[in-house]
């Protein structure tokens, strides 16, 4: 297929066995979601709720639960170019900023002058050389966004990938992301537990509850874009929000009532 | 601290320990040499007397020649045992089945003395070139899949996840995203290999070979030729003193060059 993907997701129930004591966790049950194909979808969720559980399974790097994860047009997951930039940078340490980007790419693509060009954009140019462990937290991150975008992905899953960053460099990053997302369009489903991020970012943010999770509320972020981040509609569309639903972000449903809260526990 | 007192104390530890491992060397050379004046034995020639015959030796002799057979059957052995306990090592390390029906044998052979393994390599395979070099890669194999089988259940298991949703092709993901993780075991592996191989190399040799440094050092000790037979162990030991220092070190050095 070529184009950005869309998604089906029908997550019926997904467990985790639990050696210690031998029962079991229900992490994720009746879950549904599709994402159109080039939106860029931010999924808000308490810790622990099953963010990174339910990226792992549209990444089919977990294949094991009741439901169906697949393109809308009915093709398995696995047939689009899907890229992953995980909770923690996972880069390679025996590899250099320049081969950690080069090695996700066929090398018969010829792509070799991309991975440079766009580590060179992340303002990476003078470490190509240099071994990640040299490099700060956020160089590092910018280092897995560059691989991250590097295969020209057609669904793009971001899992907290700028937590724990100080504020400034956090947000040029996310600026990054945009300018990149913008300059070729691709499915993104990014994971946050920051609603301000979310907001700034996404099209569209789905919350969920709290373990085991499904979606509690489906909202559209009409902002224009660009968007700034210190734009005052960006507070004020998180305030709204927040009155509309005042305990969304503990993964509870809004007082609105149109969900039970039975994902309390 | 004051300056003047650290100072002192900075170049004591940072200039005299070569002159201090010299120095030691020297006083080992001269208790032999006192040894040896004291004794004014035949079985206890003293260290000149030694050079003389490793220099005549090796003008003269076959030195060189057994040196490097030696040499060849090290580095077969080495590479044998290396390549088969490694693949073995990551297929236990990662077939649960594998490693709970192989683990007993491996136990047994670790066990099994090295001298035994050699004669039963003789006696079933002929004394043969093929049968010692098995019977000393056998001795190094079960160490080489233990060290490995404990690195591959240490594996990064989230750097595979990469590979495998960027979909790396899977010899790179084996040379790029599983190898460089063993390299820490694999250096340990070589290290003792190296170790324990040149030693038990001599052994078969004198077994079952009719040349090498075992199979010389046989002859001295069958003619009583003390010179002789120090004179071949001191030039073995300084060549895989040579090996180490500039061949195994400096290989560590660039695959861990990433760890600073
Ligand atoms: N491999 C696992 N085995 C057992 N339980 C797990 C495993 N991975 C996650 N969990 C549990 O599933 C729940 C969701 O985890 P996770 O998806 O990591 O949450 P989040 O990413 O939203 O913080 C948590 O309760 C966590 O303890
Ligand atoms: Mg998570």
């Amino acid at each position: 297929m070529t184009g950005a993907a869309a998604l089906d997701i029908r997550i019926d129930r997904k467990t985790f066995r639990m050696p210690a004591n031998g029962g079991s966790r229900v992490a994720i049950e009746g879950l549904a979601l599709s994402v159109p194909a080039a939106q860029f979808l931010c999924i808000v969720g308490p810790s622990g709720c099953g963010k990174t559980t339910l990226m792992n399974l549209i990444a089919r790097l977990d294949r094991e639960a009741e439901g169906t994860v697949q393109l809308s047009d009915g093709t398995p997951v696995e047939s689009a170019r899907i890229a992953y930039m995980f909770q923690t940078p996972r880069l390679l340490p025996w590899l250099s900023v320049r081969d950690n980007v080069r090695i996700v790419l066929d090398q018969a693509e010829g792509a070799e002058g991309r991975a440079e060009a766009l580590l060179r954009q992340m303002e990476l140019g003078d470490s190509l050389d240099d071994f990640p462990n040299r490099l700060s937290g956020g160089m590092q991150r910018r280092v897995a966004l560059a691989r991250a975008f590097v295969t020209e992905p057609q669904l793009l899953l971001l899992d907290e990938p700028f937590v724990s960053l100080d504020l400034p460099v956090g947000n040029r990053l996310r600026g990054l992301l945009l300018d990149l997302w913008r300059a070729r369009p691709t499915t993104v489903v990014f994971v946050t537990h920051d609603l301000r991020e979310a907001i700034y970012l996404a099209d569209r943010i789905v919350f969920l509850s709290r373990g085991p999770s499904k979606v509690i509320l489906d909202e559209t972020v009409g902002l224009t874009r660009p968007r700034d981040v210190e734009d005052p509609a960006i507070d004020r569309f998180r305030i709204d929000l927040l009155e509309r639903h005042s305990s969304l972000l503990h993964g509870l449903a809004g007082a609105s009532g149109d969900q039970t809260p039975g994902a309390v526990q | 601290m004051s300056r003047s007192e650290s100072a002192p104390a900075g170049t004591r530890a940072g200039l005299s320990a070569p002159w201090l491992r010299l120095a030691s060397f020297v006083l080992l050379i001269a208790v032999w040499e006192a040894s040896a004046v004291l004794a004014q034995s035949r079985v206890l020639p003293d260290p000149w007397r030694v050079a003389l015959t490793f220099w005549d030796h090796l003008l003269h002799g076959s030195l060189l020649w057994d040196l490097g057979i030696t040499l060849l059957r090290v580095i077969a052995a080495f590479v044998l045992a290396m390549i088969c306990g490694t693949a073995l090592g990551i297929v236990m390390g990662q077939r649960k089945q594998v490693d709970v029906i192989l683990d007993g044998w491996l136990i047994l052979f670790l066990n099994i003395p090295a001298l035994v393994t050699i004669i039963l390599c003789y006696v079933w395979f002929g004394l043969t070139e093929v049968a010692a070099i098995l019977a000393v890669a056998l001795n190094k194999f079960p160490n080489v899949v233990v060290t490995i089988r404990e690195g591959t259940r240490a594996l990064d298991r989230e750097l595979l996840e990469v590979a495998a949703v960027f979909r790396v092709d899977r010899r790179r993901t084996f040379t790029q995203f599983f190898l460089p993780q063993l390299y820490p075991y694999l250096m340990v592996s070589a290290r003792s290999g190296i170790a324990l191989i040149w030693k038990i190399v001599l052994v078969v040799e004198l077994l079952g070979r009719s040349d090498g440094i075992g199979f010389q050092i046989g002859i001295f000790f069958q003619m009583f030729d003390i010179a002789g037979l120090l004179a071949y162990t001191l030039a073995f030991v300084i060549v895989m003193l040579f090996i180490e220092i500039g061949l195994v070190e400096p290989m560590e050095r660039h695959m861990t060059r990433w760890r600073k």
